[in-house]
């Protein structure tokens, strides 16, 4: 017994990356269809989201969305980024996109307009629903300029249309006329748009991280954040939940994804009770490492 | 003049800035700072392309073992470069390559970022999954008691927060948010207290020449 | 592995991948999207080799990844930052509305002359004789980020949170005597009625732990105990988030091939 333990731990790590590839690839052709639970976070940000008014209202206020991510981080910080775009859209809401990562800009561009090329028969328009703006950089100080004029730091967009020519920008200013600012990003820019935009203009803010920073990220709710969209799995709510309220009628990638997210961590747990257990029949034992 | 000089330039900057976050009127002050860092980033930048670019030059000429590979590195850094900046600059020579700005599908630049470097950065993070998977397997071992309470609040995490774990136990997912939002948010603010009482020291002592190992040996 | 080989198979990829972008310009159209998405399929497989080996493909594909990113950095450099930031402000005088310095919008254009003069030092580090004239520029910098990270970090990382952690049991106190749903969300309110109190005890504690000047004995070893206690739950939770985030990367690699590259899911 101990034997088989000591052989198994000092097996090739290739063994286990095959595992990891099949149990990847096959539940995607075996779909299990599992309920996805929302949970307080993604909830929060989809009802700040949920409340925006439609863009012909007099009183509706744009989005201010921030797609900081880069092609590392794409696999969870995209589908995020279309679901919550879609559900802005369906709600025939406006939306202004920024982007502080070089790489990032690129990829929000293509998001942005592919999820509007979606909705363009329901009369989403350029300049009168969304908007992009394209990359800036250093971050702390456009953030900042926002607070006194987006105008300042974002005289055009990335047509060079100057804002006031556009519809949506008409009595847009400063963070008291965005609905909600939303970061997505894959590094430390909601930190930079607390300390910048929530503390120092009372902006109204809400973050969707990455898996890895989301655990660092909750002392910051509910009081500078209004809730927080956690990687794969939090897209993968906000999917289910933009298709049963009926905004959307199918659900993306990161609900696809979850079956084998499933998988792969009971996966992962065995391999951790394996290890641990070989550790600990080599150590009664007396032998072992 | 050599090391005192560079000491003064840190603390004065320093002052400065710390005191536009508290006095409005240096508001004008600020925003000339914030332009000059990306103005000085752009100069370290230039430097690293330039020592990137000799590291591989020198490679190539010394015929190393694998120079090839440099030659790659070397080769694809000039296409990309020129493809970005010819249709910018001779837009009417070199106008078939595509405007990035304007018709981002139809420019070579907009293609090989997300044709090429797209992929392969993403499949490098995605490597990642892999070596987690195999170092759960070899280096997570329950030792003590504190690393009892790390893998137990992993697995309760990782169990919580797939549908399966749902299907399976439902309070899973209450639990899961709940170490979420509790215990993880008091370590984390505990850390966050205490590392930006760290960061604001090490802040300071840079600014006041206590710590100065930046300045390197020599006079 | 020989050098000519790998010379041979570096220098192909990147004549497939300049042909493949003349294929490109000159035929337009419809064709494109399919190829791109090869190049894109093959690239990621050649990264997933690694894992089974290290091989040639591989480390071709990791310098063309190296020089591509450090070209479209440079690209975007000098186009989204140099040219609006400085070229632009002080070449064109295109200054925006507010941008003066001593209320002259003109010392204000002429500062921006500063960060290049210090640039340009920081670029002395290539010549050792004037290396040390670079420290100017690095002071500058040094400077700057400490005066811009003292008041954010205290601001962001202290006040606010100590601010946050002293409401919570006022707000705990309303909660147990009113009727309010103050944690719209959890099923189980009995987990919320445990959870705030460990969460202010195990802050404290947690922030004990850290204070190392004062010997960990008596009562404040019990409480630093359970400080580091929590902070290990913490880590857990990173952890498995970590783990998490990871294989979701990967997921999304598999999503791209199966759907995107070979098209074997159902949309």
């Amino acid at each position: 017994m101990r034997d088989f333990f000591i052989k198994l731990s000092q097996m090739d790590r290739r063994w286990v990356f095959l595992g990891v590839l099949v149990l990847t690839v096959f539940p995607f052709f075996v779909p299990m269809n599992l309920p996805i639970v929302t949970t307080r976070y993604t909830q929060l940000v989809y009802d700040e989201i949920d409340s925006i008014k439609p863009a012909s209202d007099p009183d509706s206020k744009p989005i201010l969305l921030s797609m900081d991510y880069d092609p590392g981080t794409l696999a969870e910080l995209g589908p995020m980024a279309k679901a919550i775009l879609r559900h802005i859209f369906a709600r025939k809401g406006k939306v202004i996109v920024i982007s502080f990562m070089p790489t990032g800009s690129a990829l929000a561009e293509e998001t942005l307009r592919s999820v509007a090329r979606e909705f363009e028969d329901q009369g989403i328009k350029e300049g009168e629903n969304f908007a992009f703006l394209g990359f800036t950089t250093p971050a702390a100080a456009v953030i900042q300029s926002i607070g006194r004029d987006i105008r300042d730091n974002y005289p055009t967009d990335t047509r060079k249309v100057p804002l006031d020519d556009m519809p949506m920008f008409r009595n847009v200013h400063n963070y008291q006329d965005i609905h909600i600012v939303l970061d997505l990003a894959g590094n430390n820019y909601p930190v930079t748009w607390i300390s910048n935009a929530v503390e120092r203009h009372k902006a109204r803010f809400a973050m969707g991280v990455t898996n890895v920073m989301a655990a660092d990220f909750t002392p910051y709710i509910p009081q500078q954040s209004h809730g927080m969209i956690g990687g794969l799995r939090g897209a993968a709510e906000y999917e289910a939940m933009i298709v049963a309220q009926g905004y959307y009628p199918k659900v993306g990638d990161a609900v696809r994804g979850m079956d084998s997210q499933s998988i792969i961590h009971v996966f992962i747990i065995g391999l951790i009770f394996l290890g641990n257990l070989g550790y600990f029949l080599g150590r009664k034992t007396g032998g072992g490492r | 003049m050599k090391r005192s000089l560079p000491l003064a330039i840190a603390l004065v900057m320093g002052l400065l800035m710390i005191g536009t976050y508290y006095f409005p009127w240096m508001d004008g002050f600020y925003r000339l700072v914030l332009l000059w860092s990306p103005v000085i980033a752009g100069f370290a930048f230039f430097l690293g392309i330039l020592s990137f670019l000799m590291h591989h030059i020198f490679k190539v000429r010394r015929k190393v073992p694998g120079w090839g590979y440099n030659l790659t590195a070397i080769l694809s850094f000039a296409v990309m470069l020129l493809v970005g900046l010819l249709p910018e600059i001779y837009p009417r020579l070199f106008g078939f390559l595509g405007d990035q700005q304007a018709d981002p599908d139809a420019s070579v630049f907009k293609w090989l970022f997300g044709n090429v470097l797209v992929p392969m950065e993403a499949t490098m993070f995605a490597l990642l999954a892999f070596y987690i998977a195999s170092a759960s397997f070899r280096a997570f071992r329950a030792r003590n008691l504190e690393a009892t309470l790390l893998l137990a609040a992993a697995i309760l995490i990782m169990i919580g927060r797939v549908p399966l774990g749902e299907w399976i136990f439902p309070p899973f997912t209450d639990i899961q948010q709940w170490i979420m939002e509790f215990p993880n948010t008091a370590a984390k603010r505990a850390i966050m207290i205490g590392v930006g009482l760290g960061m604001a020291a090490t802040a300071l002592k840079l600014m006041l020449g206590i710590e100065r190992a930046w300045i390197g040996r020599g006079d | 592995m020989k050098s000519p080989l790998n010379m041979g198979i570096g220098v192909g990829v990147v004549i497939l991948m300049v042909a493949s972008f003349f294929y490109k310009v000159s035929f337009g159209g419809e064709f494109i999207p399919s190829f791109g998405l090869w190049v894109a399929a093959w690239m990621t497989l050649i990264i997933l080799s690694f894992l089974y080996k290290d091989n040639p493909f591989y480390k071709a594909a990791e310098h063309i990844m190296v020089g591509l990113a450090m070209a479209y950095f440079a690209i975007y450099y000098i186009f989204q930052v140099l040219e609006p930031r400085f070229y632009n402000r002080l070449v064109l005088n295109e200054l925006q509305p507010g941008e003066q310095l001593f209320g002259s919008p003109e010392v204000f254009r002429w500062a921006l002359i500063i960060p290049a003069i210090l640039g340009c030092l920081m670029l002395t580090r290539i010549f050792p004789k004037v290396a040390w004239m670079s420290r100017w520029s690095i002071a500058a910098t040094i400077g700057l980020g400490s005066g811009l990270a003292i008041p954010v970090t205290i601001q962001a990382n202290i006040t606010t949170q100590i601010r946050a952690a002293s409401q919570l049991p006022l707000d705990y106190m309303t909660a147990l005597h009113g009727n309010a749903e103050v944690m719209p969300g959890f099923t189980n309110v009995h987990l919320w009625q445990i959870g705030v109190p460990l969460l202010m005890i195990g802050t404290i504690c947690g922030l004990m732990y850290f204070f190392f000047s004062v010997p960990h004995r008596g009562v404040f070893g019990y409480a630093a105990t359970f400080g580091i206690w929590i902070l290990m739950i913490g880590f857990g939770a990173s952890f498995g988030y970590t783990v998490m985030a990871r294989l979701s990367l990967f997921i999304g690699r598999v999503l791209f091939l199966l759907k995107d590259w070979l098209d074997w899911l159902p949309t």
